[in-house]
């Protein structure tokens, strides 16, 4: 009982603090525009859905339940982790962590509070989604008939299931050292890219034979396929078969609720991994991590939190007298110079602290984009290339204000016109850097036009990663839009979303130009950003 | 040289006001600003550093309005915010190169200021270690270090010795006391010692206005004859803090050493003693004096 009462207590102090945040509104708010434009209106113009060979069907509770929870499996895991990606962060950041750690609180319990408290976050979002979706199949009205278990059903089962493995990868990646920045949210991709490939962890298979098999029993050419295409045709004009639900067999739901019990065994694992604020432990090795961690859970629960000896302050101050020499008028100007340098030293300190790994696979990445054959090294060297400094970008914008040292810079002269612009030129740099074999490559055989497209690319990302980076103050929000469009684009091939000119189709649709518009828009966002940041508080 | 700040007003939110109507006339030497947490002086020094915009008023510096005009006095300015940060993977000298390289001093200016700068702050040793490694007075001492990497005109120090041990806090006063000469240094602290060993003048504040601004001897002079002391028994300690202002307190044995602010003689025992700046300081915040 008194351990239900501290999980319960972790869980809620965690969810109150989160659903008080501004961010945690605006996320339902997406969500519930997002359900909306899903499921469009019959007469609708240029609207997703799920294209079954040109039928659809009807507006029920069923499809509509089922319909929803299959784009919410689908989309949701690739920006729903960074929404929670950040308990044990906070813990840490504010000190929290360092009360915590001196409790008798053992380490399963503030994580298994942790993840009740993710999952918290989740289930209030899918309940504000399945809300939604009655409240359209309302104003859908094609089916005024509410079936409340099928429109539930593949929320509980599909998502739910999902939700639990995301809320559990997010404590797991917190309590990795190593994977608590910024590599991890890009690891993280990978992770569930994996499982979404080798198991039906978005439930697709559970529930897309339903909506096949209903469809086929009514038309032969039924696609039997999960095909999500955008179109501009009224809705009204293709046939309608009714889909009655998903038949939840047994095995399908015990299948869904094994999900649950695997997300229970990774809460589990991240304890091993949980350095319990210790600041001597983070940062350890992978290794020593587990030693420690396995060496603490079989011993005892608490851990002594030892001084940093790094921290340590060697220079004691010695009795010598005062010397400054006085700075010559005119030592403090501006030239084209002095800009050179300002750039040089934001290249410096965005290329700081990366790891030789990091260079390695940049160089071996810029030497396959120069041996590879042309088409392939546009078709999958270039997205590697602008994938990789991903964690560059994001700190584009975001650096003064997450490590503060805000009111230092800003009070530098000309913050706006020189800094900002460097910080711009350097995004910029890196990611001509990185896609320069291609670029040179398309320039030598006069292909200008994919040139063009790939530039626009290049304009585009730092301007993205400025905006989102000025305006939200915080580096995930741009790798979790980036990541998911780019994700999209290159990996799934969503033409329209190609950013990056890596697909040849662009040259031909225009596309390019809309994100040149784009990138200019960004930029003024950007500046208009900085600006608000310049007299933040 | 001169910063004229002219009725100047700060409202955060819905009449949460961190400053009002606050005008002051500052002239070279250092200005001690002292003032009881959440008297205003972080959002006065905020908008001196040109970070926030008051709501009303002007703030000129030399005649131009840094209001409209921030980077004129951007040139010549260096700040010490009360709360920074460092960047953690950078060491020492490529923090200050960096913040040099921001306001625009050639690297060759840079490279012998900031060794001088690191043997000023007794970081030589540190020098090349990540920022990341530092320990608060460290951080504290990279601050103080980059404030005055441009030579400013103005310093603006706000809550400078936080962090350091006792011997780094006398160095810094020392420090500002030898590079104030024709600059113009405000010094932000709750700290009256740091204000009295190193102040020209002195501005108290509290509830985002100003309570009084004078030298401290003419400070001083105002709480002349208002100062007392005598020993009384522990148990009267409850009824003196009742009826009067007090500012200290020693215990002797089974008696405590009582330090009294009053315009009348508090106790027969009471005998009048010279003030300190603490003194003032409260005399000030219970207006006592003017």
């Amino acid at each position: 009982m008194k351990l239900i009462i501290t999980l319960y207590r972790i869980a809620l102090a965690d969810f109150l603090e989160r659903v008080r945040r501004t961010s945690f509104w605006v996320t339902l708010l997406v969500i519930v525009a997002v359900t909306y434009f899903f499921l469009p209106a019959l007469d609708a113009e240029l609207y997703p859905y799920f294209n079954l060979g040109g039928y659809r069907p009807i507006y029920n509770s069923a499809w509509i339940g089922v319909a929803t929870a299959l784009l919410m499996a689908e989309f949701f895991p690739l920006f729903g982790f960074y929404l929670v990606k950040n308990t044990i962060e906070r813990d840490r950041r504010t000190g929290v962590g360092e009360i915590i750690a001196t409790t008798p609180i053992r380490k399963a319990t503030y994580l298994f509070g942790k993840w009740i408290s993710n999952l918290a976050v989740f289930i209030t979002i899918l309940l504000v989604t399945i809300l939604a979706a009655l409240v359209l199949q309302l104003i859908r009205a094609e089916d005024l008939h509410v079936n409340l278990w099928a429109l539930v059903a593949p929320f509980l089962l599909i998502n739910l299931p999902e939700m639990a493995i995301m809320a559990a990868l997010a404590v797991l990646f917190e309590s990795i050292t190593w994977l608590r920045g910024g590599f991890g949210n890009v690891i993280y991709y990978l992770v569930y890219g994996f499982l979404a490939t080798v198991s039906d962890l978005q439930g697709v298979q559970t529930v897309w034979p339903s909506v096949y098999q209903a469809c086929s029993a009514h038309f032969e050419r039924c696609n039997p396929n999960r095909q999500l295409d955008i179109d501009a045709f009224p809705l009204a004009t293709l046939p309608t078969f009714e889909f009655t639900g998903v038949t939840w067999v047994q095995e399908a739901i015990l299948a869904r609720l094994s999900w649950l019990l695997i997300s229970i065994g990774i809460t589990w694992l991240a304890a091993i991994f949980f350095h319990r604020f210790d600041p001597a432990r983070i940062g350890a090795g992978l290794f020593e991590q587990v030693r420690r961690g396995l060496l603490g859970f079989i011993t005892q629960p608490r851990s002594e939190t030892q001084p940093d000896e790094t921290t340590a302050d060697s220079s004691r101050p010695t009795s010598q007298p005062i010397h400054l020499s006085p700075l010559a008028a005119g030592n403090c100007s501006w030239g084209a110079k002095l800009f050179l340098d300002l750039f040089a030293a934001e290249l410096r300190l965005n290329l700081k602290g990366l790891s030789w790994f990091w260079f390695g696979v940049a160089l071996a990445i810029i030497v396959a984009g120069v041996v590879v054959p042309l088409d392939y090294a546009r078709l999958i060297v270039l997205p590697l290339a602008w994938v990789w400094p991903v964690l560059i970008w994001a700190n584009l914008g975001v650096r003064e204000m997450a490590y503060h040292t805000n009111p230092i810079v800003f009070s530098a002269p000309f913050p706006l016109r020189r800094q900002f612009l460097s910080t711009w030129l350097v995004g910029f740099t890196i990611t001509m850097a990185m896609g320069s074999p291609v670029l040179v490559r398309l320039l030598l055989i006069g292909n200008l036009s994919a040139f063009w497209s790939i530039l626009v690319g290049a304009l585009f990302i730092p301007s993205l990663a400025l905006a989102l980076g000025c305006w939200s103050s915080n580096s995930k929000l741009f790798q979790a839009i980036y990541l998911f469009i780019w994700y999209l684009a290159s990996i799934q091939g969503v033409s329209f979303l190609d950013f990056m000119g890596h697909l040849p189709t662009i040259e031909t649709t225009g596309l390019v130009w809309v994100y040149l518009i784009l990138t200019i828009t960004l930029l003024t966002a950007a500046v208009f950003g900085r600006k608000q940041q310049l007299h933040q508080r | 040289m001169e910063l004229i700040i002219h009725s100047v007003s700060k409202k955060y939110r819905q009449q949460v006001w961190g400053l009002r109507d606050f005008s002051l006339q500052i002239k070279p030497g250092v200005l001690g600003l002292l003032g009881p947490n959440g008297a205003g002086k972080s959002t006065l020094m905020r908008i001196l550093a040109t970070i926030t915009l008051p709501t009303h008023g002007t703030v000129s510096w030399n005649g131009t309005n840094i209001v409209q005009n921030p980077n004129g006095l951007r040139q010549s300015l260096g700040y010490l915010p009360q709360d920074f940060g460092v960047y953690p993977n950078l060491n020492a000298i490529e923090f200050l190169e960096y913040i040099a390289a921001m306001k625009g001093i050639s690297p060759r200016v840079a490279h012998q200021r900031i060794d001088e700068l690191l043997q000023l702050v007794n970081l030589t040793d540190a020098a090349h270690r990540p920022l990341g490694g530092y320990s608060g007075g460290m951080k504290q001492r990279i601050g103080i270090a980059q404030a005055l990497l441009n030579d400013p005109s103005l310093l603006i120090v706000d809550e400078p010795t936080v962090g350091l041990d006792p011997e780094e806090r006398v160095r810094f006063r020392h420090l500002l006391s030898e590079i104030s000469g024709e600059r113009l240094v405000i010094l932000s602290t709750h700290i009256v010692s740091d204000v009295e060993a190193t102040a020209t003048s002195i501005a108290i504040m509290a509830g985002g206005q100003l309570l009084n601004h004078a030298t401290p001897e003419a400070l001083l002079q105002k709480v002349e004859g208002k100062v007392w002391k005598w020993l009384a028994p522990m148990t009267d300690l409850p009824e003196i803090k009742k009826n009067h202002l007090l500012s200290g307190t020693i215990r002797h044995g089974e008696q405590t050493l009582v330090r009294v602010i009053a315009d009348q003689q508090p106790h027969a025992d009471a005998e009048a003693v010279a003030p300190t700046l603490e003194d003032a300081y409260l005399a000030c915040l219970k207006g006592i004096i003017r």
